[in-house]
């Protein structure tokens, strides 16, 4: 890999890290708060390999002395760098998409611990707005007290529950989506829909499932299910 | 930052008989135009979506942290004389390793910038073991690193401890046994071929230039690894070998060495296993910096087959006890 191809493939790779984070499809993979180090990262990148590129065009193919820098090795950038072109090609081609029933249904449900009973203040609203995961922590670790009888309206996807019907799925990050952990709702009564829809539920908890144990369901009477657009940010915050 | 040390710039092909990259690049693209039509369809199914979803944010994660590590140690290499390191160091060779260990602490730089930088130090006179410390310890616990697994581990701190403890002692432990038992002859002494530049700024861009290139493309291959093992092996599989301690530190131990994670990066792959116990994670964030396929294939290029087929099994198995001993302690 000569110089001029080092160039390239930092201007690539460099280029397409910027793309996905102009274009928020970062959102499908890491954390909200990546942004600005991305874009740095990407400008650097940028920056670097233009440099590569213009040192390359600067110099005299013919002259002695890159002769004998090729000959030397010097000029050779790693072979392993070919690699940096596999990302560059999936954002291009691979339509970005978060993860989803696939990945939910192959892990196992958590909820998200909670330290003491205190850091649940009631609901406000009827319908109360919800994230998937603050629900399924205060269903688990707080007996469902805020719930009881409480409507909640909460956004997630449908991914199917081995008992039948579906379950309302969220999946948290704890740092990219390589670490993903999954948090569900069991939709009862619900209308049967496709696995991966996003729907909007408005439902009120059920008590008499296990609570304070990691890994339970909560369960929802479902009032309503209605098909939703993707939010921008597909994970639980 | 040496060239003429990596294997991967031995190459034997002549000149004439070699297509240029250029032309490697411009047939791949054409190939890439050509196929786009039918690679979205193969794209879209759920595992191979999956699959690079997860693929892609392990380069996305690490992209800053590799920038930032890999601007880092083009300005030691550009800006700072290996002599001054030397000038730091104490005289005996004893008391050196320590010292060289814990400069890892403040000299950043990933494994694979960490390899021509003790060939460096042994050529100017560092005492072997000190240096070979140095190289093991540097990747594994400088600031990058252990923010990096800070931010990898939110809900548990400790992990940054334990990584830092078992990392450096491993790595002082392995200096001590190279004094006791390790042989010059061993050692092929590295040559001062490298990429530098009268102009210390032409180095800091060529060092940062073929470092990210190089890391960067380690990084990949660690990523499409674990994307696949996530994807292909079934969740209860890897759980069954969770749940039993020894074994599951023993194949994430082999897991790092076979995934070749740059250890900028290593801590969030850690953090996606989270069906392993910690000691199991510790122990991949330990041994991978040290032992890994493309660091021992480094090491031979640099310091010779007898050297590496030695030093890289010892530095195992002192790393795993280092994990599991820590790990044990702590987590």
């Amino acid at each position: 890999m000569n110089r001029t191809v080092q160039g390239i493939v930092l201007v690539l790779f460099g280029g397409v890290v910027a793309r996905v984070v102009l274009a928020d499809l970062h959102l499908n993979y890491v954390k909200p708060g990546m942004g600005p180090a991305l874009l740095a990262a990407a400008a650097v990148l940028v920056g670097l390999g233009g440099l590569a590129l213009w040192e390359s065009l600067r110099e005299d193919p013919q002259s002695p002395a890159t002769a004998h820098e090729a000959h030397g090795h010097a000029g050779h950038g790693p072979r392993a760098a070919w690699g940096l072109l596999l990302p560059v090609a999936a954002v291009l081609v691979v339509p970005a998409a978060p993860l989803g029933a696939f990945t939910a249904e192959r892990m196992p449900a958590i909820a998200p611990v909670a330290s003491s009973a205190a850091v649940f203040p009631p609901l406000v609203g009827d319908p109360a707005d919800l994230s998937v995961g603050d629900f399924v922590s205060r269903a688990i670790w707080d007996d469902g007290r805020t719930l009881a009888g409480q409507r909640v309206r909460l956004v997630g996807f449908v991914s199917p529950d081995e008992a039948g019907g579906w379950q309302l799925t969220r999946l948290g990050l704890a740092c990219c989506a390589a670490d993903a952990y999954v948090l569900k709702v069991r939709a009862e009564g619900a209308p049967e829909l496709p696995a991966d829809t996003w729907v909007e539920v408005v439902g009120v908890w059920q008590p008499g499932g296990d609570t304070g144990v990691q890994g339970a369901i909560p369960r929802l009477a479902v009032e309503s299910a209605v098909p939703t657009a993707a939010p921008a940010n597909p994970y639980d915050s | 930052m040496s060239a003429a040390l990596d294997p991967e710039h031995a190459e034997a092909v002549p000149r004439g008989l070699r297509p240029s990259a250029l032309l490697l690049l411009n047939l791949g693209l054409l190939a890439f135009l050509i196929g786009q039509r039918w690679l979205i369809d193969w794209a879209d199914q759920p595992a191979l979506s999956a699959f690079t979803t997860i693929f892609l944010s392990i380069v996305l994660q690490a992209t800053p942290f590799l920038v930032l590590g890999v601007l880092l140690s083009a300005a030691i290499t550009a800006f700072v004389s290996p002599s001054l390191v030397r000038r730091a160091l104490p005289r005996r060779p004893a008391l050196a390793v320590p010292v060289a260990g814990s400069a890892g602490l403040v000299l950043p730089g990933c494994e694979c910038a960490s390899v021509p930088i003790a060939g460096g130090l042994m050529a100017r006179g560092v005492a072997p073991a000190a240096a070979l410390t140095f190289l093991l310890a540097a990747p594994a616990i400088n600031p990058i690193v252990l923010a990096a697994t800070w931010v990898a581990f939110p809900n548990d701190p400790a992990m940054v401890w334990a990584r830092l403890l078992a990392s450096l002692g491993a790595a002082i432990v392995m200096g001590w046994l190279w004094l006791a038992l390790g042989r010059q002859e061993w050692i092929r002494m590295p040559s001062r071929a490298h990429l530098a530049h009268p102009n210390p700024w032409v180095t800091f861009h060529r060092s940062a230039t073929h470092d990210f290139l190089h890391a960067g493309g380690f990084l990949v291959v660690g990523g499409l690894t674990a994307a696949a093992i996530n994807v292909l092996v079934p969740a209860q599989w890897l759980d069954s070998l969770a749940g039993q301690v020894a074994l599951s530190v023993l194949v994430l131990a082999l897991l790092a060495v076979v995934m070749c994670i740059c250890s900028e990066a290593d801590a969030f792959v850690a953090a996606s296993m989270s069906q392993f116990n910690p000691v199991a994670q510790l122990a991949f964030m330990v041994v991978g910096p040290m032992v890994d396929l493309k660091l021992v294939a480094m090491q031979t290029g640099a310091f010779g087959r007898s050297f590496a087929q030695r030093f890289a099994p010892a530095t195992f198995a002192v790393a795993v006890a280092s994990a599991s001993l820590v790990g044990w302690a702590l987590l």
